[in-house]
């Protein structure tokens, strides 16, 4: 019987060190030799048959379930675990094309440190800790641990845990960072449900679903749990075919999908909602614990608001119609809609429509009690203001890249400019890590431990566990063990806190824990081998974990309008960044079948590309591909525009993530990014970041840009391609 | 060689493609098919499709065995935008196969289009006689920058240039079930094999199996009123079936109806007319 471990042991020896001792330099000495046998192999390492494990994809918060194909100890293919309950079999193009960043020809392969003049030098891990717990040693010694600084992502598994005792041991503060974070829903969702966390929705056994502005087929929340639960919504074995209207300035996947799409104008989908609340209260749909909310005397009249939102009253009365008659309605909300100034309330206008409609116990359910939590934008503010009059002594960037990801508006890149060190744990020299004194080269995700809590989940604790599918490829380590290591290097009161030999042990102790702290019974190795093998914890909520919808709830205020930066008469386009499913907000740039998978609605390849409306496009005498400048009061870029119907024609969409000035020969200089034109503007209530608040000005540049699309035709000219029948 | 041409006859005979050992076929429903382009990444990765670059992007040397096409109706705001994957129809009366000079394209026994790598002298007639434009001839060596190549699947060829290339309907996973079932002594079951892109599907669109078994779910969502066949009026007997997306149509719900089939030319809008003719040229797939 050969262990696991034994296997990657195996692997290191074999074929694999001959490749290591190259990386090293070491081409004159001899690789290093073993006396297994191929004739014997380790039995999940035949030659010819493939090992599957199932492992977690960290590609974005959702925590899908995957199975990883492996075949003579390389990884080759990602699919969905079919037992898991939140991806149930499926995998998105990001999660499958993982495996161009775990291959990825720019991936460092071993730590490096600047060299002064802009380039970088590979270096040992041992002169990275020396060097490292040096300087956070002396900090330490002198009381300034809150001259420490980490930056790092919204994940709730073990990774991130170790990160937060590692930051309150040194007394560090800690950024968690994200464009489109969950905030805005948490706090409608406490306001209007009376509970914490992210709701868990049902769509799969709704019959009618209203989404404003939540392109949940693409990229918002969990795309796949949210899909697997639209095919059931559309064919599924009840027979029943749900209907989708989409409520957005810009048509998302999600839209292109529906049923309807009302094109409102931005910012006035809260007073839609609210005014439709109102509509249905009017019509008698609300319960007992709606009954003092009266006729929710701050909504408008549905006219007021159709006009406002400048939709026609007939369609908006045809919704409302639809809402009063359907019996198990959803009504979402998100993305551009919840990411205005007034985001919060928006989503809170959406929460209250649902809880007059009574989804709330039915399509609309408490999930776990706790999400992650997100710096604000005063926060983020506080942090650059500190770097500014000096104050910041070393930054410690985990996995984030917000030179890129976040406006520059909120003043990070000049931050990481003023800070005396800044490291980065990552795969590639990214934005930001052009940016540090160091880079220490990360695992990919398939290559070592963790776990994560799968948020919005379904419904169920759904704890998944990470594991190492193959032996690591190059000289990294994953953050939690440099972690570790740096805590085991400083002593005192971090190790005390940290006193773990790595990644694997930690993750094992944290699951322990909570296995003690939940007082379950049995045996854990037993368990844990069993999440080994099939990836996945999945239990339902203890008592305590998810909170109960609050029976009673004061009525929402009224939903003012957005407020814009930039004056409309200088900036007479309002800019909707959106997200996109391969490469939300820069994750995907630097992997090549996600540069060439042509993006679901222009058919655009390797490059961003701004979307007008045909009507826009003629006033301003553009055509398809040609180049335009767009200038918001935070900066300016130039782009190639495509022209489609499915945008409004006061609205400039464009997708972000792209226009990377490093992260590799796939993602450098490619398209512009749509993050630089947003302005510091947050929302009133929560602090959260109003991605969706700024106006453009468009200038024609008078020549063609760089626009790659594939495809043929626009339209089917009557070949009856979609089907018999009508005018396809 | 006349034995090739004696079996092709055999082959392409009446009545023969109901006689298949098994007789795969996929069924595409478009009302549940969101247009994500999980499959398309999901192909990719299983049959080592190339990264073909964006020079060769631009050039419309696009090398996708399937994609995902996109059509758009109307005008702003009653706009809507459809979806419909394209890859092999996998057809028992195939145009690509009586045109191979060198029968490097031929019907197998389990009624799928297969195309013979080392038969291949590439003279790209096969794609020429396609009417869904879903062969891929490779025009250059495609290499992987190192260490990407350590991705590639062992089940499968790495073609070279000269070499026409298409969906398989992932003949690797349906020869190694079949392998598995002959050494039980049974057939293969319903849903125990799938192409990469039915598995990775998002919204379970798409479904594979063997249409010669009534009870398969293929065979039911065959059965299905809304099935229909792309480009049926070619007769080109395809093994890749789509379901009708079931919204009602544009305009239907206001009333409106300002353009129906009559006027589909018409209505020709805008944004077609305002993509320049390059763009489509560029499009030329092989």
């Amino acid at each position: 019987m050969v262990s696991r471990r034994d296997i990657f042991k195996y692997a290191a020896g074999g074929g694999v060190g001959v490749g290591v001792g190259l990386l090293l330099g070491e081409v004159n000495q001899r690789p290093l030799e073993t006396l297994l046998s191929t004739h014997i192999p380790p039995e999940d390492f035949s030659p010819g048959i493939d090992t599957w494990y199932n492992t977690l994809c960290r590609m974005c918060p959702a925590g899908c379930g995957i199975s990883v194909k492996v075949r003579e100890g390389r990884a080759k293919k990602i699919e969905g675990n079919a037992s898991h309950p939140v991806s149930r079999g499926g995998a998105c193009a990001l999660g499958q094309a993982s495996l161009n960043a775990l291959y990825n020809p720019d991936r460092l392969r071993s730590p490096m440190r600047a060299d002064g003049e802009g380039g970088f030098i590979p270096a040992s891990w041992d002169e990275a800790f020396d060097e490292l717990s040096a300087r956070l040693g002396a900090l330490q010694a002198a009381g300034m641990g809150r001259r420490v600084w980490v930056l790092t992502g919204g994940a709730l598994g073990s990774g991130e845990e170790a990160l937060s005792r590692f930051s309150e041991a040194l007394g560090a503060n800690l950024l968690r960072l994200a464009l489109d974070t969950t905030a805005n829903e948490q706090a409608a969702a406490k306001a209007i449900y009376g509970f914490e966390g992210l709701p868990h929705y049902d769509i799969a056994s709704a019959d009618l679903v209203v989404s404003f502005g939540a392109d949940f087929l693409g990229s918002w929340r969990s795309p796949i749990a949210y899909a697997k639960a639209y095919g059931e919504f559309r064919q599924g074995a009840n027979g029943r075919r749900g209907h989708l209207a989409q409520i957005e300035p810009r048509m998302s996947l999600t839209g292109a999908n529906a049923d309807e799409w009302l094109p409102a104008r931005p910012g006035t989908e809260g007073a839609l909602a609210l005014a439709l609340a109102a509509e249905m209260l009017r019509r008698g749909r609300g319960g007992e614990d709606v009954a003092n909310w009266g006729g929710l005397s701050g909504a408008m009249s549905l006219a007021g608001a159709a006009e406002q939102a400048d939709i026609p009253l007939a369609r908006v009365e045809a919704l409302a119609e639809r809402l009063a008659a359907a019996e198990t309605p959803l009504v979402l909300g998100g993305g551009a809609a919840g990411a205005g100034t007034r985001g919060a309330a928006a989503l809170s206008a959406v929460a209250a429509l649902n809880r007059v409609l009574g989804a709330p116990g039915g399509t609309v359910r408490p999930n776990l009690g706790h999400a992650a939590s997100y710096a604000s934008v005063p926060d983020i503010e506080a942090f650059a203001s500190q770097a500014a009059s000096g104050n910041v002594s070393l930054v410690l960037l985990a996995g984030v890249d917000p030179a890129h990801d976040l406006p520059d508006s909120l003043g990070i890149r000049r931050a990481l400019e003023r800070a005396e060190l800044v490291v980065s744990l990552d795969s590639f020299i990214n934005d930001s890590a052009s940016q540090a004194d160091w880079v220490l080269a990360t695992d990919s995700f398939l290559e070592t431990w963790g776990d994560d809590i799968s948020s919005p989940g379904a419904g169920s604790l759904t704890v998944t566990l990470q594991q190492p599918v193959q032996e690591r490829l190059f000289d990294t380590l994953s953050i939690t063990d440099i972690v570790l290591r740096l805590a085991a290097r400083l002593g005192g009161a971090v190790a005390q806190a940290l006193p773990h030999a790595d990644a694997q042990a930690f993750t094992r102790a944290e699951w322990a824990r909570v296995w003690q702290s939940l007082g379950l019974n049995g045996d854990f190795n037993e368990r844990f081998r069993l999440a080994q093998q099939n990836g996945v914890w999945d239990a339902p909520l203890a008592e305590g974990m998810a909170d109960t919808i609050s029976p009673e709830v004061p009525p929402p205020p009224a939903a003012p309008g957005s407020e814009f930066a930039g004056g409309e008469s200088e900036y007479p386009f309002v800019l909707h960044p959106f997200v996109t499913q391969g490469f939300r907000e820069g994750q995907g740039a630097n992997l090549p079948w996600i540069q060439e998978l042509p993006d679901p609605l222009t058919s655009v390849v390797y490059g961003s590309w701004a979307e007008v409306n045909p009507a826009t496009a003629e006033q301003l005498g553009l055509g398809m591909g040609d180049l335009v400048e767009i200038e918001s009061p935070a900066g300016k870029l130039s782009v190639p525009v495509v022209v489609h119907p499915g945008v409004r024609p006061d609205v400039i969409a464009m997708p972000l993530g792209h226009g990377h000035r490093g992260n590799g020969r796939y993602a450098k200089g490619r398209g512009a990014n749509a993050a630089s034109l947003l302005a510091a503007q947050s929302d009133s209530a929560t602090g959260a970041l109003a991605w969706a608040a700024t106006r453009v000005a468009l200038k024609a540049l008078g020549k063609r840009g760089r626009l790659t699309r594939t495809g043929g035709l626009s339209r089917t000219l009557g070949r009856q391609i979609l089907g018999p029948g009508g005018e396809h | 060689m006349s034995k090739i041409t004696d079996t092709l006859r055999q082959y392409r005979a009446d009545g023969y493609f109901a006689e298949f050992d098994y007789h795969w076929t996929m069924a595409i429903d478009l009302d549940q098919c969101t247009g994500c382009g999980a499959c398309v990444v999901a192909c990719q990765a299983e049959n080592n499709l190339p990264i073909v670059g964006e020079k060769r992007m631009r050039q419309g040397r696009e090398m996708k065995w399937l994609r995902v096409e996109r059509y758009w109706e109307g005008d702003y705001p009653d706009a809507r935008l459809s979806f419909i994957p394209i890859l092999c129809q996998q057809c028992d009366k195939a145009p690509c196969e009586i045109a191979c000079p060198v029968f490097a394209t031929y019907h197998n026994q389990d009624g799928l289009n297969a195309q013979v790598y080392n038969r291949c002298i590439g003279t790209r007639t096969c794609a020429v006689y396609c009417p869904y434009e879903v062969r891929f001839f490779n025009w250059f060596t495609y290499t992987w920058d190192e260490p990407l190549e350590q991705q590639l699947n062992p089940d499968v060829t790495v073609r070279e240039k000269g070499v026409m290339e298409k969906c398989t309907f992932c003949v690797q996973r349906i020869n190694r079930a079949k392998d598995l079932a002959r050494d039980e002594g049974r057939r293969v079951a319903d849903g125990e094999v799938q192409p990469a892109c039915a598995q990775s599907c998002p919204t379970d669109a798409i479904v594979f199996g063997d249409r010669n078994d009534t009870d398969s779910a293929v065979s039911r969502k065959m059965r299905d009123p809304r099935a229909y066949e792309v480009l049926k009026e070619l007769n080109t007997a395809p093994s890749v079936v789509y379901l009708k997306n079931a919204r009602e149509p544009l305009h239907a719900a206001d009333g409106g109806g300002h353009h129906d089939g009559a006027n589909a030319q018409a209505a020709e809008p805008r944004a077609a007319a305002a993509e320049p003719r390059m763009v489509e040229a560029e499009s030329a797939v092989t």
